[in-house]
């Protein structure tokens, strides 16, 4: 008889989450200007506009500490130190985006069960279908149609499970690069699948076509079988790793990575970045499951709290191994130190309903691939793109600078006021985590930056040479 | 320690020294190229590579180190830097041995290799031979700092635009600080337009409206010496485009 695991979500145990809880203390909003953190190498300072990161004296530490919940003293005290920019993020409406990722729902059917999955089990809540070939053809005209030679454009293969539709997958692939080529544009390919289908010939099909191939795995064995079963109850694990093997071996175009998408059920995070990483995935990512329509598998508060002690747990070992030059791709840490080192800065969490936009099996066009036939998010359609009103409505309803409480968050250019299809669905549960979460990746920053800056790609040059001595003509 | 030292490249890219003006920034200063209000970049790619130094508005050597391996390969004044690793400096259709102001930009594609070793080929204008001589190429970047092996202190400001001497009469790309009177007493006669170069010296309303083209040596017109020494005589008011007293 099988267990339904999936009915019985364990208690969080926040006990021992010490890190998390320093965290959440430390993260805790006051000024949206500016976020104070510490690190063994002293005070340092984030300003938010344009995402500055200084360190400081402790005497500039205190003062801004005493004047950070009265903006109106705070903000001259950090001008007068110089800090003052110009406005990075403006309301400014964005002009005209042409298209420049689009993902396709290529078979609106699945044949796993998970738990808490947006498509609720691939159909979207209607009829499972397939998306007929000359759709997902008007999807790349509509992806090409605004290029111009050198340009570089991204298509998507989701679902539902994509690979139900192996054949339109295929052909569509094929139309795209002679389409691309023709036009002089470079074109990306990516698949998320759950690896179920998968066989040895799609690994040589990807490997020759250089796609991104993200497997949704949630966690080692009886972990994973709970949350991601096939339509029956019973577990994938096995079958999955049986079928991935070979495509780890064979990744050298293609990249074969995972996601695990993080439940109340599979919080051994480090657990299972360790072993995804020993079997060979190219990187492995964590995001928490915030909106289930099923309402299975949320995180609580409790939950988040687990959750941010694991990813600074990993987050520690991740900053060990760079010190340490070993590799140890931990997508969330390898995305979040480009980030930081930039200085990236964000009105929007993502491009949707920006140059992003997901396509349904029958041609119409969404906001992203979560809102497939979900009128909330409706654009347009592949043959006449996306509605110019529409869109232009849709980002200046979704910017951040209209969003609460985003609006008073040191971290909202950061984070970008989360992801659209859950925030409309249930609102923003996970800001302490998300802030907690990026006070660490603060942290870590500077550590790495003192203690490997070649891993962010500083030339570092030894004593120039001394008979190399130019002089001013 | 300093009180603040910006961390990331958006806080290094960012930051102005206190008391320094918002020109300080690239983006917000005039910051042209050619050669520069406020810095002369392209001064840059003189000493871009160990043992020679180039014209920064060409790509002519102008200076050869005593005892190096420029001296070795038989590299002279007359040598024109031709490609950098087969990456061609120099664009179609241009006079032999001159290049376009931008021939730097041809750059873009091997400065990473910088601290490293690449193959420069050079032509020698007198009968546009060639010969391939490896040269050490110096790192442009510490950081995002500029590495003072390429910009020593003063490099970047020894050759600065002049408005109000040689470029007012010398920017051939009417690019200038502020406007300046060009073509004056314009009328139109029948379907052309005709009128002076307002540099045009001593006309009168009976001089023929002929444009003078801009030649530095044309008695005609007003050269470097009569505005520097007498511009105040030299050029006229202008109202409603007409010359005024």
């Amino acid at each position: 008889m099988l267990i339904q695991l999936n009915n019985i979500v364990p208690v969080a145990d926040v006990r021992g989450c010490e890190k998390a809880s320093r965290l959440f203390a430390l993260s805790r909003p006051h000024t949206p200007q500016a976020h104070l953190f510490e690190t063994e190498y002293g005070c340092h300072l984030l300003m938010a506009n344009g995402s500055r990161v200084y360190t400081i004296s402790a005497e500039i530490a205190a003062q801004v500490q005493r004047l950070q919940n009265t903006p109106e003293d705070l903000v001259p005290y950090l001008d007068a130190l110089g800090l003052e920019s110009a406005q990075y993020i403006t309301e400014e409406a964005l002009p005209p985006l042409p298209v420049r990722t689009l993902s396709l729902a290529i078979a609106q059917k699945c044949n796993l069960g998970c738990t808490y999955c947006y498509a609720q089990e691939g159909q979207f809540g209607g009829a499972p279908k397939n998306m007929p070939l000359e759709v997902a053809q008007a999807a790349v005209a509509l992806l090409l149609r605004d290029t111009e030679p050198g340009d570089r454009v991204q298509l998507a293969f989701l679902g539902g499970e994509p690979l139900i539709n192996r054949d339109a997958l295929r052909a569509a692939t094929a139309f795209a690069v002679e389409a691309a080529q023709t036009k002089g544009v470079s074109l990306g390919f990516s698949i998320t699948t759950n690896g179920t289908l998968l066989t040895p010939e799609d690994g040589a099909f990807f490997e020759r076509h250089g796609f991104a191939v993200t497997i949704s795995l949630d966690g080692i064995g009886a972990t994973h079988d709970s949350l991601r079963p096939y339509k029956n109850g019973r577990g994938s694990y096995e079958q999955i790793l049986k079928n991935v093997r070979p495509l780890l071996a064979l990744q050298r175009r293609m990249q074969v990575s995972a996601r695990v998408t993080v439940t109340p059920s599979n919080l051994c995070l480090r657990e299972t970045l360790d072993a995804l990483i020993a079997l060979g995935f190219h990187s492995v990512g964590f995001s928490p499951m915030l909106t289930s329509p099923t309402g299975r598998g949320e995180m609580r508060q409790e939950d988040l709290h687990v959750m941010l002690e694991q990813m600074v747990t990993c987050g520690e070992e991740f900053e060990r191994q760079v010190v340490a030059d070993r590799r140890y791709p931990f997508q969330n840490m390898l995305n979040a130190m480009q980030e930081m080192h930039r200085g990236s800065h964000r009105p929007y969490p993502c491009g949707a309903g920006a140059g992003y936009f997901g396509v349904s099996a029958e041609g119409g066009l969404f906001a992203c691939h979560r809102f497939v036939g979900d009128d909330v998010g409706v654009m347009g359609n592949v043959s006449d793109g996306a509605d110019a009103e529409r869109q232009s409505r849709w980002l200046a309803e979704r910017h951040v600078h209209r969003q609460e409480p985003c609006r008073s968050c040191w971290a909202r250019y950061l984070c970008g006021g989360g992801c659209h299809h859950e925030v409309l669905r249930r609102g923003r549960p996970a800001c302490d985590y998300i802030r907690g979460w990026l006070h660490y990746c603060l942290q870590a920053y500077i550590r790495l930056a003192e203690r490997k800056p070649a891993f962010f790609g500083v030339p570092v040059i030894t004593a120039p040479s001394q008979t190399d001595r130019p002089s001013l003509s | 320690m300093n009180e603040i030292q910006p961390k990331n490249l958006r806080a290094l890219l960012d930051y102005r020294g206190r008391g320094n003006p918002i020109s300080s920034h690239p983006q917000d200063a005039i910051s042209n190229c050619f050669p520069g209000l406020e810095t002369d970049f392209r001064n840059v790619w003189r000493r871009l590579f160990v043992g020679i130094e180039l014209h920064e508005a060409t790509n002519q050597v102008v200076a050869i180190e005593p005892g190096s391996e420029a001296e070795a390969r038989g590299l002279t004044t007359n040598h024109f830097l031709v490609s950098v690793d087969s990456v061609l400096i120099r664009g179609p259709n241009v006079m032999p041995a001159f290049n376009t102001i931008e021939w730097n930009n041809g750059l873009a594609e091997v400065l990473q290799r910088g601290g490293s070793k690449v193959t420069c080929r050079f032509e020698l204008l007198t009968d546009a031979s060639t010969r391939d001589v490896e040269l050490m190429m110096r790192p442009l970047f510490e950081g995002i700092t500029l590495t003072e092996q390429v910009a020593p202190p003063g490099a970047l400001t020894q050759s600065l635009c002049s408005p109000w001497q040689n470029d007012y009469r010398e920017c051939a790309c009417f690019y200038w600080a502020a406007n300046r009177p060009d073509f004056v007493n314009v009328e139109i006669v029948g379907n052309t337009a005709q009128g002076h170069n307002w540099m045009h010296k001593q006309r009168t309303p009976t001089t023929p409206k002929e444009y003078l083209l801009d030649d530095p040596s044309d008695p005609n017109l007003v050269n470097y010496d009569d505005l520097f020494r007498n511009w105040e005589q030299e050029l006229r008011f202008q109202v409603g485009g007409q010359d005024t007293d």
